[in-house]
Order: structure tokens, then sequence, then C-alpha cells
């Protein structure tokens, strides 16, 4: 079942195309990651797809039988959070989540079983303004879970957080993905969404550069680094193999782009045509490799990296 | 069904807000203070007069009465607006209300506070009079409720509802309590010097300036508005200033208004990026 289906969607602020004729399918139980740098559409493109945000073009349809006019109705099977956490600063963490309640009609049970779940129960007493960062997102995700939604589309849920909250949300994740439920999670933590997501967008100035399966979109180009004492013969050679794309000096190596992962073939390959590597490692493209690729930019950092 | 839900889930946030308590508290206050004072007076001998009903109606209006305009217009400006500032009215939306319902709950919200505001003087009236147990509070001049006083409680009525509408769309329309509040006190204020000005220019200004919002809510709970013969006394003895309205125009002109408040707030609303 086609959960999300955006064709050609379009919204504008004066001049600036915010969100520029993008399409993109999203499959129930998918965990779908939309990257992008910051200010590159991706809150703009949820506000739409929640229909809070007016389009200027394009369609949206959502769980195959609301359009355009009926997203207020499809917003009952959806859990989502935008931007900050959004709630009354005066009132209590569960009291907060007493009136999302309200809203969703769903029962005081529904109110603890959410706080248990995000491990707020502890601290539901306290006013929300009290929370740190981090309590304030568990609660947003919380107040999303909210209602059994079908559809949970969280808004950089990582945003501001240190490790160890951002490994808290990623398990929150992980076990709303275990439920079932199919996740529409945007960041520019791009560490996390390869740790987290099944389909990935990548989303610039308004743009969706590439889509796909985040496997397919790693492995699509796998990268091998290659050493040999003649140099120039090594790079006639593999100029003649078949599933190199592109072969690029990189120091003493070369680095090769390849159509598949079968080393022993290379090897096998050059050493057919009296080219004996004395290095050769086959370097997996991250999802920061692609997104550099794509974008140009330098993505945030992994937690760890961000730490050293 | 579903408006007494909205208003379920307003009431609940208005009811752990401090500033619906602190304005609703300053203004049954303000009755206490003037009921109070009134009997410390006759009590002390400086007023011959105890406070008696059907007499002193009135002056529970005009006394602490008056407040009431400017205490729900801060009420209805900080608990709207700050939906606003806290986005919380875009994340009541995201979790199911539509566009609609979130309104029409702010619009119940800003009713239930018209109605308590409209009954805290019925009701501190009639509990000293009633229950004070001297002889003389309810002085028998007549019915507890007469006529002229249906009248004023009922202008009354009608000008806490246009005054909260005014409010609330300012709420609406600004992007903070702050500026929503003084664009409010703003468009009050300004109304009458502007209209006074263009009116020693032209006869025509005149007519548009006793229809000025201001000028209509100010005169709803003048009981003379409703007999023609004080009416015209009064327009009379008002020498240089816009003549008031006779009873029904006034009302139906603020009941007006009070549509035009409320579509222009919709429309703002329904139109714009949450």
């Amino acid at each position: 079942m086609r959960i999300i289906e955006v064709s050609d969607l379009t919204k504008r602020y004066g001049r600036l195309t915010a969100v520029d004729r993008i399409s993109f399918t999203v499959e129930q139980g998918q965990v779908f990651g939309f990257l992008g740098p910051n200010g590159s559409g991706k809150t703009t493109t949820i506000g739409l797809l929640l229909g809070i945000v007016h389009p200027d073009g394009g369609t949206i349809r959502l769980f195959e039988q609301y359009g355009m006019a009926e997203l207020h109705t499809a917003r009952r099977r959806i859990g989502a959070t935008l931007e900050t956490p959004n709630f009354y600063p005066y009132l209590s963490g569960r009291d907060n989540l007493r009136v999302v309640a309200k809203i969703k009609e769903a029962s005081e049970a529904d109110v603890s079983a959410a706080l248990d779940a995000v491990g707020l129960t502890p601290r539901q007493g306290d006013r929300f303004s009290k929370y740190s960062l981090g309590m304030k997102q568990r609660l947003a995700i919380a107040g999303a879970m909210m209602g059994d939604p079908e559809l949970v589309i969280l808004d950089e849920p990582a945003n501001g957080l240190d490790p160890e909250g951002m490994r808290e949300i990623r398990e929150i994740i992980h076990g709303l993905a275990g439920q079932g439920r199919t996740i529409f999670v945007s960041s520019h933590l791009l560490y996390e969404v390869e740790r987290t997501c099944t389909h990935v967008a990548i989303i610039k100035k308004g743009r969706i550069l590439t889509q796909g399966p985040l496997d397919q979109l790693v492995r699509g180009t796998s990268l091998a680094r290659v050493r040999s004492a003649d140099r120039e013969a090594l790079l006639r050679a593999v100029g003649e193999y078949p599933a190199v794309v592109r072969a690029e000096p990189e120091g003493a190596d070369v680095l090769l782009e390849l159509r598949d992962e079968d080393l022993a073939a290379l090897n096998r390959f050059l050493a057919e045509r009296e080219v004996y590597l004395s290095h050769l490692v086959l370097q997996r493209q991250s999802l920061e490799d692609v997104f550099i690729d794509l974008t140009g930019d330098r993505p945030d950092l992994a937690p760890e990296e961000a730490a050293a | 069904m579903m408006a007494l839900r909205l208003l379920d889930i307003e009431w609940f946030k208005a009811r752990h807000r401090a500033v619906f308590w602190v304005t609703s508290g300053f203004f049954v206050s303000m009755f206490l203070l003037f009921l109070g004072i009134t009997q410390y007076r006759h009590a002390a001998g400086l007023d011959e007069r105890p406070f008696s009903l059907p007499r002193d109606w009135l002056d529970l209006l005009r006394g602490p009465g008056g407040l009431g305009v400017l205490l729900i217009t801060v009420a209805v400006v900080l608990l709207v607006a700050s939906e606003r500032t806290w986005r919380t009215q875009r994340q009541n939306v995201i979790d199911g209300l539509s566009r609609g319902q979130f309104f029409t709950g702010k619009l119940l919200l800003a009713l239930l506070l018209v109605l308590i505001y409209w009954i805290t003087p019925i009701v501190t009236g009639l509990v000293f009079a009633i229950f004070d147990g001297r002889p003389g509070y309810t002085d028998g001049t007549g019915p507890l409720l007469p006529v002229a006083m249906l009248h004023a409680y009922g202008g009354f009525f009608v000008h806490l509802i246009a005054t909260a509408a005014q409010a609330f769309m300012f709420a609406i329309i600004a992007s903070s309590s702050g500026s929503a509040l003084a664009l409010t006190f703003v468009f009050s204020i300004a109304q009458m010097p502007i209209f006074l000005l263009l009116s020693s220019r032209a006869e025509y200004w005149i007519a548009v300036a006793r229809r000025a919002p201001t000028m209509v809510f100010d005169q709803l709970t003048n009981p003379a508005i409703w007999d023609p013969d004080r009416l015209a006394q009064l327009n009379e003895a008002r020498q240089g200033l816009p003549p008031l309205l006779p009873g029904a125009e006034a009302i139906a002109l603020a009941l007006g208004y009070t549509a035009l408040f409320v579509g222009i707030a919709w429309l703002a609303f329904r139109h714009r990026d949450l």
C-alpha cells in the first residue's frame, strides 16, 4: 500500500521556491529518511504533507484514498512532529499529552502507555518548560504515537541531542518500526538516517536529488582502492575492465568506482595483463559519500566523530 | 457533541493558565470590593442608602462592570494569540483537529469568557442583595429585573461579545500576544479622535463616527438608547459629539461588527500557513 504519494509538489515563498516539483512515494512499513541540509525544504515538505502549509502546485495522496482536500481526515491516521516540540509550557508533560489525547480521542491509559514508551513516566508531573531538549523530543514522539497512528512523521527528532539522546530516539524509532508502522523521518544527520532508515530521499534547495532503498543507494557505486608498482600500466588495464565506471589516481593509489563488488574477478583480470596489485581493498560507499557526491555539502558528523 | 468536545479541550487548556484566573479573579474581586465599600459606607453612616436591587443594577455595570471590557480583551488575546507563539495551534491541527475545529474551539472559549464576565455582576449583585440579610437590600421598588435593566444587561452581553470578537480577530491576525494587545487597544482608542477630526471637516463623517465600533459598543449598556425621548434629550446634550444610536440599531451594528471581526479572523486563519 502506498502510504504517501507525492507528485510535482511545489511551494514558493515570494521569489524563493522552497519545494520545487518534488515527487516520491513511501510504501507501507518503510522507514523513509528524508535527508537534506538545513533549509533544503524538508520541514516545508512535511508541512505540505500534513496540510498545514498550502501548496502552489502538485498533488499529495495519503493512504491511497485521501487527496489534497481530505488531508485533515488523513491526519487522524498520522502522528507527527514538526520542527521543535510544540507544547504548552505551563502544562506538565502528562497534561500536554492529555490535550493530545482529547484531540485524538485517546484514553488516559493511552497517555500512560505513551509516557512509558518514551521513558517519561518518572517526570510526567514536571512542567514542559522544565524539560531538557531530549525530554521534549521524547514527549513529542509520545504525542505522535498516541491514537495508534499508521504513519509516524518525525521532523529532525535527533536535532540538538547528545549521543545518548540520539541513541534513545533511534531505539524509539526502531521500536515503532518493529510495530509495523510506516515512518517518515527527516534529518540532516546522515549517520542517524543510515542507522535507522530502510529508504532514503535526498533533497537540496527544494529538489529531490536521489531516492530509493538505502542499501541500493550506498551499494550502487562501490569503490575499490588499488595499488601497483607500475601505476601507468594499472591505469591502462583498469580502463579495459568492463565493471569500472571511473578510475582516479589518488596519491600512490588508484580509486576505482565499480559496478559490482567482485574484487577477485578484478584481481584476476589485472593479473592476466601482468599487473600485480600490492594493495586491494573494497571501500563501501557510505550515505555520507552519496550525499557529498550529490550535494557538494559536508554533512553533520556522526556523534562519535563530533565528540572527537 | 463536537462543540462540547472542542470546548472541553479549550477549557482544559484555559483552566490551567494563570491569565484566566488572574483576569477573572480580578474582575470578581472588583465587584466584591465595590459592594464591600458600598456596604461599609452605609454601615459607617457615610451613605444613606445601602446597596439594593433593582435600584443599583446599573451601578454595578457603570462601576466595576466597565473593567470587564478591558479584562476580557486581555484574556481573549492572551489565551488565543499564545497558541501561535507556542506553535501549539499548528500542533493541535497536526494532531487531528481541522482548522475549522481549532477556530471553533477558540470561539467557544471566547464565548465562555463572555458568559463568565456577563454573569459575574449578576451573581455578585444577587448574592449581596439576597444573602446579606439586612432589610432594605432588596428594596421592593419594582420587579427584580426591570425592563431597563434587561436592556442594559442585554447590551452588556452584546458589548462583551463584540469586544471579545474584536480581540479575537487581532489575536488571530497578529504574530504575538503583545502585538495583538497593542493592535486591539490602538484600534479601540484611535477611532474617536480620528472620526472627530474628520467630522469637523465634513458632515458626512458624523454619520460614520456614530457608527464606529468603539462608539457603538460603548453605548450598549446605556438604557436611555431604548427610550426615544431620553435618547433625544441625551443627544441634544452631546454638543460636538456624534449622537447616540437607537438601541435596536446599536445592537444590530454591534452584532454586525462581531460577525465581521470573526469573518476576517477566519479568512486570515484559513488561508495562512500554520
